[in-house]
């Protein structure tokens, strides 16, 4: 925990002292960094209630399980060793204990507004988002006692001054958490001044180095399992939230989707035209599966891939088209005629 | 005919690996399309703007990776569209004697005879009508 201070942590704590200093609360001596935003969350209140003396291990124990179990024991680890640091050493003076009083109550109205950020705006609402789950996961049960309460009540807290760095601000002690170093974007749009939007198909798009990451489809904020693409599509059409429903069918592809959700298909398969040897097909897709009133036509590339396959995939298309041709010829913006006089496909 | 080997050579555009070298460019008149692309014979009034040397990025892909290339051999001109036809892309007109290809590096190269025609995009349905990329 005692990494050499780089320029931005310097930054940073200096803005993070100027917030103490304008409140009039000294300085604490332990400054700790956190691996993650979700190891600060279960820290910072753990440290706290410890170190006002709610010495109740078998609770506490117990909350350490909580989130081993939750949230796994890479974050659990993080936790403990955060805790410790927070905790650990020779207490500062007489006031140890009855002075670690959080002060967030106090600093968030002695702050200006941070400089604006969409897209890190974005990943301060992720964030939030996951931390909330991750909370309610690990101590959102019937049984509420001390820290608990606390875990719920103080897992929030950002200083908006120095950027994307989430704090924890006490009397006896600061936790903080640096912005994420592993951060992947795409561009939005074929447009090169269209802003970046974050996505990653192979894991999370924002990574903290103790495994915390937020996952994002083309710019949404899916949960992991959408980007693992381990969702059943009863899973999928179950999912509520029709954005990362429709995310979740663009990651496994309408090809596969169509076929596991078993959506009924208009008509009879129709040749390519020019495309030898391939079909088009058209599907229903029932109402409250995507979230606009669709039917999908699975085509398949005039070119092969790599592997000698021809990749197959599928375009949205308006409810109202009643056949593959018809469809296709939509997509071009083709009447169906045209459609059908097509020589080749490449 | 060009072969894709030959193309190549001439307009500097490399495909995949694993695409035939020595299969021959079809060049068509009619109707085809290279992946969300399609180029539909029209009547309409000839493009008069010659595409240059180094071609005319009809569609840029993401990171140039799937970017749709218009070049010729000859002359041929392309007009792109200023209408705001979402699916619009342009005009072109290959002369006599002339042949245009749309060059990609998964799609490989497509043969365009003379005549003219409009190139457009392909559009899925979304809440707003979304442009396919391939």
């Amino acid at each position: 925990m005692n990494t050499p201070l780089v320029e931005e942590e310097q930054a940073f704590e200096a803005a993070a002292r100027a917030r103490y200093q304008e409140i009039g609360v000294p300085f604490p001596d332990r400054v700790v960094r956190v691996s993650s935003p979700l190891a600060g969350t279960f820290a910072a209140p753990i440290a706290a209630c410890l170190a006002t003396g709610h010495r109740n291990r078998r609770v506490l124990d117990s909350v350490l399980r909580a989130v081993d179990d939750t949230a796994g024991e890479r974050i659990g680890r993080a936790v403990r060793d955060a805790v410790e640091a927070a905790t650990a050493g020779p207490a500062r003076g007489s006031v140890h204990g009855a002075a670690a009083t959080a002060l967030h109550a106090d600093l968030p109205a002695a702050r200006g507004r941070a400089k604006r950020d969409d897209l890190w705006d974005t990943v301060n609402e992720a964030v939030d988002a996951d931390l909330r789950a991750a909370v309610e996961a690990a101590v959102g049960g019937a049984r509420q006692d001390t820290i608990r309460g606390e875990i719920r009540r103080l897992w929030r807290a950002r200083l908006p001054a120095a950027g994307v760095w989430w704090w924890w601000p006490f009397r006896d002690f600061v936790l903080f958490c640096p912005p994420p170093s592993d951060v992947h974007r795409e561009p939005a749009g074929e447009d090169e001044t269209a802003r970046p939007r974050l996505h990653r198909a192979d894991g999370p798009a924002v990574a903290w180095e103790d495994g915390f990451g937020l996952c994002f489809w083309r710019g949404t904020h899916v949960p992991r399992a959408v980007v693992d693409d381990t969702l059943t599509a009863d899973e999928i059409i179950r999912e509520p939230n029709a954005e990362i429903r429709r995310c979740a069918i663009e990651r496994r592809g309408w090809d596969r989707f169509v076929i596991e959700a078993r959506l009924d298909q208009i008509g009879p398969a129709v040749p390519d035209p020019g495309n030898p040897g391939q079909t088009l097909t058209l599907h229903d897709v029932p109402p409250g599966v995507y979230p606009t009133n669709v039917r999908v036509l699975l085509c398949t590339n005039g070119t092969v891939e790599r592997d000698g396959t021809r990749r197959r995939f599928g375009l949205t298309v308006p409810a109202a088209c009643t056949d593959p041709i018809e469809a296709a010829a939509w997509t071009y913006g083709l009447t169906p005629a045209q459609y059908a006089q097509a020589q080749r496909r490449s | 005919m060009l072969t894709i080997e030959q193309a190549i050579a001439t307009f500097g555009v490399t495909v995949d690996e694993h695409l035939d070298r020595q299969a021959e460019i079809p060049v068509l008149s009619g109707l085809q399309f290279q992946g969300d692309v399609a180029v539909v014979p029209v009547t309409a009034s000839p493009a008069r703007t010659p595409i240059p040397a180094e071609g005319v990025p009809v569609v840029r892909g993401q990171a140039q990776a799937n970017t749709h290339l218009l070049v010729a051999t000859g002359p041929a001109f392309f007009t792109p569209d200023r209408s705001g036809r979402a699916l619009t892309l342009g005009v072109l007109t290959v002369e006599e004697g002339a042949t245009a290809y749309l060059a990609h590096p998964e799609h490989a190269y497509a043969g365009i005879a003379p005549g003219t025609y409009e190139l457009r995009r392909q559009r899925e349905q979304a809440d707003q009508t979304r442009l396919v990329a391939d």
